[in-house]
């Protein structure tokens, strides 16, 4: 279990000022795809931060929504990867990125169909078996929208985690860039997020993802470079209310600032999670 | 837990218009070209959204992408070269090669000679230093070394190491310098200079030497490049390599500068020390070898050196320090020594 605490994703920019500040953090995600060839020297560099604190294995190459095979070889490695460092949680996307080797670099969205929910559970049943570790799987950010789709994103992740019995690392931010992307209007894209929000149930979240976003003239791009937007810590604030306390991520990947200013904005994310608590019940 | 398949026909018209939405990503050329019909079919971009905004979205991401991994695999260059020339240059590769698979670490094997073959065509204005070829080569080696994989389950740490019984299983067991050393000893490689790129995020500081590039390249190709060759005998040590208390520190310093005047951060190559003795035993043992051969080199280092140590004291220093430092794997099935000392 990885404790319902914030915390941060391992990034090597600041790698080294983890380990020579010897900060501890409650539980950490790993990016598996930077990890994946286990015996290197890029892997020998962060080991001893992974021996702090549980770990949450997060994957970007699965494909799981690609109308093709899963890659083994792929599985096999991140399975490698995961017992190496005993990891508490494995997750990837909703999505496909490539087909047939002819790859985008990038997190596809799919048709939220229930001929999908079929296909995807079956595959996300199959990987949890697999790795014989909780398996859990994270809503993308898009600036495309199938016609094909007839269920809502909330519907789509709710029936995938009870068909599969795997869980949803629902990322919050996601659900409001996609808002804005289908509205460009911040009020109906918190709306949004709000409504897929409450498709799921607790038990169905396992993990929660926070980031920044870019805000264009039209809606916005889901960089991880910025510093969190209000709304995205008002919903992270609902998301907690609706689900009770769970592991909660702050994701960088672009202009990744310093470690102590990403360590501040956790104590932000950490204070509003306490506020959550500090609500008196049956609040509406 | 539940398990069924999609209509395969269901499947078969998702694969088609995935494979499509790839093409539109991959192969455009122009920014702000449309989807071509059979995604504009499948997806739909919101009405405010520009569809050509939502396709440069993806296509931004991919080339981006390509990017990083050219940015990654040669951090100092990147730094070192003025960032419109570089960006021209990766652009230009990303357009002449393209990455077939999905293992974009490798994407950058080729940039080198891509480079190389620009300079000898003298384009980009003659902007590109002649020097940047074997720069760019220095960092690829040491990319490719920090990601090339050691053996794992034979790997020797020092635990181990104390817990082998000297007469029945040290004395007779085969030990192998692991991959990524290996790699580090080609001729632009070398042990120092993967350890240095470790540190190149070290802060300025005046006790460092400050060398331009250029210099600094031509200084590596001259101590290592030349030695390894065997061409000419090894250069004596000049003002770029300090020898201070017995031990070899070199570090280079590469600064962003116009005309002298630094424009952006200094990045620097700073080579961790390694102490003079242990290095030379380190330069000169083969890829395999055992305990009789590290035992003679050690003797020969001892004698070459003038060196006072007891050559016991010195072959366990060494190899604690190899197995502190995860450098050594161990074959436990033995088997005898290959490659020969010199």
């Amino acid at each position: 279990m990885l404790p319902s605490q914030a915390s941060i994703a391992l990034r090597h920019q600041y790698m080294d000022a983890l380990i020579e500040q010897d900060v501890r953090l409650p539980w950490m995600e790993v990016l598996a795809d930077n990890f994946l060839n286990i015996d290197n020297l890029h892997f020998y560099r962060a080991e001893p931060l992974f021996q702090h604190c549980p770990l949450s294995l997060h994957c970007i190459g699965m494909n799981l929504g690609a109308m093709e095979a899963l890659n083994e070889e792929y599985l096999h490695a991140v399975k490698l990867l995961a017992d190496r460092l005993d990891a508490k949680q494995v997750s990837d996307h909703v999505c496909f990125h490539s087909l047939e080797g002819a790859h985008s670099y990038d997190l596809l969205p799919i048709a939220y169909h229930p001929e999908n929910v079929r296909y995807l559970a079956g595959r996300l049943s199959y990987v949890q078996r697999f790795l014989g570790r909780p398996f859990c799987v994270e809503n993308i950010s898009s600036y495309l929208f199938h016609r094909q789709s007839v269920l809502s994103e909330g519907q789509f992740l709710a029936g995938l985690a009870e068909l599969s019995g795997c869980g949803i690392l629902l990322d919050v931010n996601n659900l409001y860039v996609n808002g804005l992307n289908l509205s460009n209007d911040p009020e109906a894209a918190k709306d949004y997020a709000l409504q897929q929000m409450a498709e799921l149930n607790a038990e169905q979240v396992w993990q929660i993802h926070i980031a920044g976003h870019q805000r264009t003239s039209w809606g916005a791009i889901d960089h991880h470079g910025a510093a969190l937007h209000e709304d995205v810590l008002t919903l992270l604030f609902e998301a907690t209310r609706l689900y009770g306390r769970k592991p909660v991520l702050l994701e960088w990947d672009h202009n990744i600032p310093p470690l102590e200013r990403v360590l501040d904005e956790l104590n932000v994310v950490s204070t509003v999670l306490s506020a959550v608590e500090r609500e008196p019940l049956g609040v509406e | 837990m539940f398990e069924v398949e999609a209509s395969p026909m269901f499947i078969q018209g998702l694969h088609e218009e995935q494979r499509c939405l790839l093409d539109d990503i991959r192969m455009s050329r122009r920014k702000g070209e449309a989807f071509c019909q059979t995604t504009q079919a499948a997806w739909y971009v919101p009405q405010h959204l520009p569809e050509t905004g939502a396709h440069s979205v993806y296509q931004n991401n991919f080339r981006g992408a390509l990017t990083r991994s050219v940015y990654g695999s040669f951090p100092l260059s990147s730094r070192h070269m003025p960032s419109d020339l570089f960006n021209d240059l990766v652009n230009d590769y990303s357009e002449q090669k393209a990455c077939e698979t999905g293992d974009i670490e490798s994407w950058p094997s080729l940039f080198v000679d891509f480079v190389a073959s620009k300079i000898s065509q003298n384009k980009y204005s003659g902007r590109l230093p002649s020097y940047l070829p074997d720069c760019l080569r220095l960092e690829w080696a040491i990319d490719c070394a920090t990601r090339a994989s050691i053996q794992a389950g034979d790997r020797l740490t020092l635990n181990k190491l104390q817990q082998l019984s000297a007469a029945d299983q040290l004395e007779s067991a085969t030990l192998s310098v692991n991959k990524s050393l290996q790699l580090l000893k080609l001729p632009a490689g070398m042990l120092e200079l993967w350890r240095g790129l470790k540190n190149k995020a070290l802060q300025l500081d005046d006790s460092f030497w400050r060398i331009p590039l250029g210099q600094a390249i031509e200084i590596i190709r001259r101590e290592h490049v030349s030695a390894l060759d065997g061409d000419e005998p090894p250069i004596a040590l000049g003002r770029n390599v300090d020898i201070a208390a017995g031990y070899y520190a070199v570090h280079i310093m590469i600064d962003d500068s116009v005309d002298g005047r630094r424009i952006g951060d200094s990045c620097m190559l700073s080579i961790e020390p390694l102490h003079s003795l242990v290095y030379a035993v380190l330069n000169a043992l083969p890829d395999t070898f055992c305990l009789e051969q590290l035992s003679s080199r050690c003797e020969n280092v001892l004698k070459e050196q003038d060196a006072e140590m007891a050559l016991e004291v010195f072959i366990a220093s060494v190899l604690s320090l190899m197995c502190e430092r995860k450098y050594l794997c161990l074959n436990a099935s033995g088997g005898g020594c290959e490659g020969a000392l010199t």
